[in-house]
């Protein structure tokens, strides 16, 4: 069984950096145990769009189960429909078939920017001298994307789910008439909420940024594994978690600074946005 | 018949210099019904979109090309008129795209406008480099050829601009783009054999009467029609040669291969005759 999955860090198990938190490998682990290779981006050039590597360990391990984790740090929704896509051709051209995939779509405001020897991130964050995208072309975009991604993995006939952590602003995109082609059967909230600032309201957060807690990527587990099917089949909670290699946290992943201003992040949950330092600062945090 | 055509200056800029662009040319000879233009913003803007194609007309021609344009846009914009004709229920006979140079990109503004960056409006904004230009552009190549599949489009792209030759050769999808829906070799394009061959107006390589004709001839053969009338019944003869007899010429056939996007100060064409 081959589970490819993609995203940012709310996807890449950011609270504590640890892979093992994120609701993909909970996902992954109730589905097939842990007698599976892991295999992520980390392991591999940025630059790389040949994916070679990863193609080899899957023809060097055909009976073993893999899970392709491509969720990073600071990723945009068009390097995730870059890479996502690129994968796909080439894993055709290998007739290797992917069995479930889970792709996290990120806020629509980031984009990849390339330079003479790399390709950067920029976010709100990171590099955002480059400039970041405003909507509502940064909407727009980002439902084409997902529309492409879901055409294609359809196409393919892949079990997947979609993740749409952040929301696309869907003031500017009432009349884009993607959002009609959208299966919105495959995501776990519709793309113009986002999980972000309900997380964020139930304290399902263990930052301001919206990183979702060790309970968050439990509760986005279970979302997954209803839509690819397979309902029942999720671990339980402390059973999963006493088991990772960092073990239980005191708080669930949830940090003292959400504990301690739990009802700011309640009240102020949908003006956090990114969180960035100047949107904290606006809002007297 | 409804057609569509996106495009860059390359496209756009023939269409407002002279009495024929290439898609109306394609049209003529493949209609003899008089076919409609319609100029489609640039953009993304459905509700403006929607009433546009949301009529009865059955002879037009949706033309989208705008001068600077990059291939990121010109990939959204198609995707967004294929999906808001389908959603429409109405259907596309022919789709022409050329692709531009795979270099150039876009940024949204505060403001909600769009600015173009190419190597030469804003290229201090930040170009696209190599490997990923060319990897996105052969991405919207291939993603382009499978809607068009998928809703029963017949299709023709014209690679304008060569695309980078050793990110071809390592691409691992090459082979699954149907080139034989292409004019030439994406790896040569037709910029620098426009240049050469005198079909180019200027040192940018946008086509002349004659390169229009070459075009609208080359997308005809691949239509399966290759019965094209005289030059001389689609342009004046000024218009056919235009430039051709200039040093603009001159420099064009010397120094085909090497001119790029054309961003050479007059100083330095001064200098080379």
């Amino acid at each position: 069984m081959i589970i490819l999955t993609n995203g940012c860090s709310h996807t890449r198990g950011a609270c504590r950096n640890c892979y093992e938190d994120s609701y993909a490998s909970i996902v992954t682990k109730s589905l097939i145990g842990t007698d599976y290779i892991q295999v992520t981006l980390r392991e591999y050039s940025i630059n790389s769009f040949t994916f070679t590597p990863i193609i080899n360990l899957i023809k060097e391990n055909p009976t073993k189960d893999i899970h392709i984790l491509l969720a990073d740090y600071g990723k945009s929704n068009e390097l995730i429909f870059f890479e996502t896509l690129n994968i796909l051709y080439q894993l055709d051209k290998h007739n290797i078939k992917i069995d479930f995939s889970i792709i996290q779509w990120t806020g629509p405001n980031r984009r990849v920017h390339s330079l003479f020897d790399k390709i950067i991130k920029v976010n709100p964050y990171d590099n955002y001298e480059y400039g970041v995208k405003f909507e509502p072309w940064a909407s727009a975009t980002t439902l084409q994307y997902i529309l492409t991604i879901q055409n294609e993995l359809e196409k393919r006939n892949i079990n997947y789910c979609f993740v749409p952590y952040m929301e696309v602003h869907s003031d500017h995109n009432i009349d884009f008439n993607l959002t009609e082609f959208l299966n919105l059967k495959r995501f776990t909230t519709h793309p113009f909420e986002g999980h972000r600032n309900d997380f964020r309201y139930r304290n399902l957060c263990c930052d301001v940024s919206g990183h979702p807690s060790l309970l968050g990527n439990y509760v986005l587990a279970g979302k997954v594994l209803d839509i690819l099917g397979y309902p029942d089949s999720i671990l339980g909670f402390y059973d999963y978690f006493n088991k990772t290699k960092l073990g239980m946290s005191p708080h669930l992943g949830l940090t003292d600074y959400v504990i301690d201003n739990k009802s700011i992040i309640q009240k102020l949950k949908g003006r956090l946005g990114d969180a960035t330092k100047s949107e904290l600062k606006k809002i007297g945090l | 018949m409804i057609v569509y055509i996106n495009g860059c200056s390359h496209t756009k800029g023939g269409e407002d210099n002279f009495s024929n662009s290439y898609v109306d040319i394609v049209v003529k000879e493949l209609s003899d019904e008089p076919h409609e233009s319609i100029i489609l913003d640039n953009g993304l803007n459905n509700k403006k979109l929607k009433k546009i194609i949301n009529t009865n007309k059955q002879n037009c021609v949706y033309k989208h090309a705008f001068y600077g344009k990059s291939n990121d846009l010109i990939m959204l914009e198609t995707i967004n008129f294929i999906y808001s004709m389908n959603s429409l229920n109405k259907k596309i006979d022919l789709l022409l795209i050329q692709w531009t140079g795979v270099n150039r990109r876009f940024q949204s503004e505060p403001n909600g406008d769009v600015t173009n960056i190419n190597p030469h409006d804003l290229p201090d904004r930040g170009l696209k480099f190599e490997p990923i230009a060319t990897e996105q552009t052969l991405q919207y190549m291939k993603l382009i050829q499978d809607l068009c599949i998928l809703y029963n489009i017949d299709y023709v792209c014209v690679p304008y601009m060569e695309v980078d030759e050793s990110v071809l050769k390592d691409n691992i999808f090459k082979n699954d783009i149907d080139f034989s829906k292409y004019t030439c070799p994406i790896e040569i394009g037709h910029r620098n054999e426009f240049r050469k061959n005198g079909w180019a107006m200027d040192i940018h390589g946008h086509p002349n009467g004659m390169g229009i004709y070459k075009l609208a001839e080359m997308i005809l053969k691949i239509l399966g029609k290759s019965t094209l009338r005289d030059i001389n019944f689609y342009f004046s003869h000024k218009e056919s040669n235009y430039y051709v007899d200039s040093k603009q010429f001159e420099l064009n056939k010397k120094y085909y291969k090497e001119l790029g996007e054309g961003f050479i100060p007059k100083n330095i064409i001064k200098k080379l005759f």
